[in-house]
């Protein structure tokens, strides 16, 4: 039986195409997934993302607690700023990627995937079985509604939640406040998985069909429209943006996946540490972007050949990159291999282009 | 609902075949209610002009955002016809799946497989 989310039935009314998704029934595409695509590069899209997690973590040893846990250091972060993390096991396999926001020096929200979230608070449970943190799951309490596209700004600052005559750049990528739309009250991330600019909105579940359709209802002079999980998909391959289950997992350290980044080795010890300090030196696999001037997509689990001929790995994601009019992916290869690459794509070997994220790069 | 249309003969495979003015020549297609669980068609394949296809082999496939499809043979033949401006841009494939997106064209060399399409009574029960 498929868990729902609080607009669930709004979905329904308005005719989306609903899917099976990590657990929960959820809006695939309304209009068309290419159509969505292009109002979120435009104009302005909303998604209901409301099947992931929200997590309170708070207590005077939240954040040194949690560091041991997560790839990053909250403690270099300011109060009302987020980070991309990241929960890794021993052998440095990725549980989760994850947004930490740090509220103040004893409270961080945590943002989990839908479809690791009940493992996540068990990891987190059984690593903190001292109980010095308090952990306050508001998985069926919070949605997350995400606002994306060129013309979100607007918009919000129409609503009064950002002051573009104050500040005309808007706020930074992974700043987050609290606010209130229209006496709804919210609290308000400005990250996103799109690479447009915009804000994830958390509310309440009571009041997120009435932010939904006020946010829909104010944003017609921008061009809103409704946003399914096929457009947030096509999205964020085109920023080469990773997706757990699939170019991430338990199985592939943030090395191998490219994601190095999101790891700081400069703090001290955290879990699956000194497996990444490893993969540093010698990583097992590496991470390759694909593209070719074709519309023919590399999927999933396809297999990728090298220079030699050799089987060298598989494609983790890939697609037909709306923005950019040709086929674009994302594989893990054996770190030995040599490009240029090839995909089998049904029996036949398709040369690929090698190529860095993001894939798209503006307009 | 998807559109069914009464003068032409279908598949459970969600293809359409229509009667042309040559009686051994049929043209072929997929069907409102295929585009429709599709969605946007991104890339489309099909086999070579003269090819000689038999009925329920796999000729081609059709992509979208999200999905594959494999095309198979209606019928058994030669291909006289495909629709090559579809393979630049399959978007008819959505706005138009019954007129301007027909895919190929068939000379039929066994007429008894005529027998085994669905009409559209019995396609609109598959069709759900």
């Amino acid at each position: 039986m498929l868990k729902t989310t609080p607009l669930h039935q709004w979905h329904l009314d308005n005719k989306a195409k609903m899917l099976g998704f990590s657990g929960y029934d959820m809006p695939i595409q309304y209009a068309g997934v290419m159509q969505e695509h292009a109002t979120v590069r435009e104009d302005v899209g909303l998604f209901d993302v409301a099947h992931m997690g929200l997590l309170l973590v708070d207590g005077e040893k939240s954040i040194e607690v949690l560091n041991q846990l997560i790839t990053k250091d909250l403690n270099k972060l300011d109060d009302g700023r987020a980070v991309y993390t990241m929960f890794c096991n021993e052998n440095g396999g990725i549980l989760d990627d994850l947004i930490a926001y740090r509220a103040s020096s004893s409270k961080v929200y945590l943002v989990l995937n839908a479809g690791n979230k009940d493992a996540d608070l068990a990891h987190i449970l059984s690593f903190d079985n001292q109980h010095q943190m308090r952990l306050t799951s508001l998985f069926d309490d919070v949605s997350i509604l995400a606002l994306q596209g060129p013309r979100s700004f607007a918009l919000l600052n129409e609503l009064g939640v950002i002051d573009l005559k104050a500040n005309p750049e808007g706020p930074r990528p992974f700043d987050f406040i609290s606010s209130e739309i229209r006496g709804i009250s919210v609290q308000v991330a400005f990250t996103g998985y799109t690479g447009e600019k915009g804000c994830e909105i958390f509310v309440s579940n009571d009041q997120a069909e009435a932010l939904w359709t006020l946010l829909l209802e104010a944003g017609q002079p921008h061009n809103i429209k409704p946003c399914g999980l096929a457009a947030r998909d096509t999205l964020r391959l085109e920023m080469g943006y990773s997706l757990h289950g699939q170019d991430i997992s338990p199985e592939i350290s943030p090395i191998e996946a490219g994601l190095k980044w999101a790891v700081d080795f400069g703090k001290e010890a955290f879990l699956g540490k000194q497996a990444l300090e490893a993969h540093v030196k010698q990583p097992p696999r590496k991470w390759i972007g694909l593209k070719n001037d074709s519309k023919q997509a590399p999927r999933t689990g396809m297999k990728i050949f090298d220079a030699r001929d050799q089987e060298v790995g598989a494609i983790t994601s890939g697609t037909y990159a709306p923005s950019l009019g040709h086929a674009i992916g994302m594989g893990l290869v054996n770190t030995d291999a040599v490009a240029p690459f090839c995909v089998e794509i049904r029996k036949n070997k398709i040369p690929f282009e090698s190529t860095k994220r993001p894939f798209y790069k503006g307009q | 609902m998807s559109e069914i249309r009464p003068e032409l003969f279908y598949t459970k495979e969600h293809e359409w075949i229509k009667k042309t003015n040559n009686p051994k020549v049929f043209q072929m297609g997929i069907t409102d209610f295929a585009q429709s669980a599709l969605g946007d068609v991104t890339y489309l394949e099909l086999p070579e002009l003269d090819s000689t296809i038999s009925q329920n082999d796999v000729v081609g496939s059709i992509e979208s955002v999200k999905s594959v499809s494999e095309l198979f043979a209606p019928l058994s033949g030669k291909v006289t016809a495909r629709n090559e401006s579809l393979l630049d841009d399959p978007s008819p494939l959505n706005s138009s799946p019954y007129d301007d997106a027909w895919l190929l064209e068939i000379e039929i060399t066994n007429e008894s497989e005529l027998s085994q399409l669905l009409g559209p009574e019995a396609y609109a029960s598959v069709a759900q």
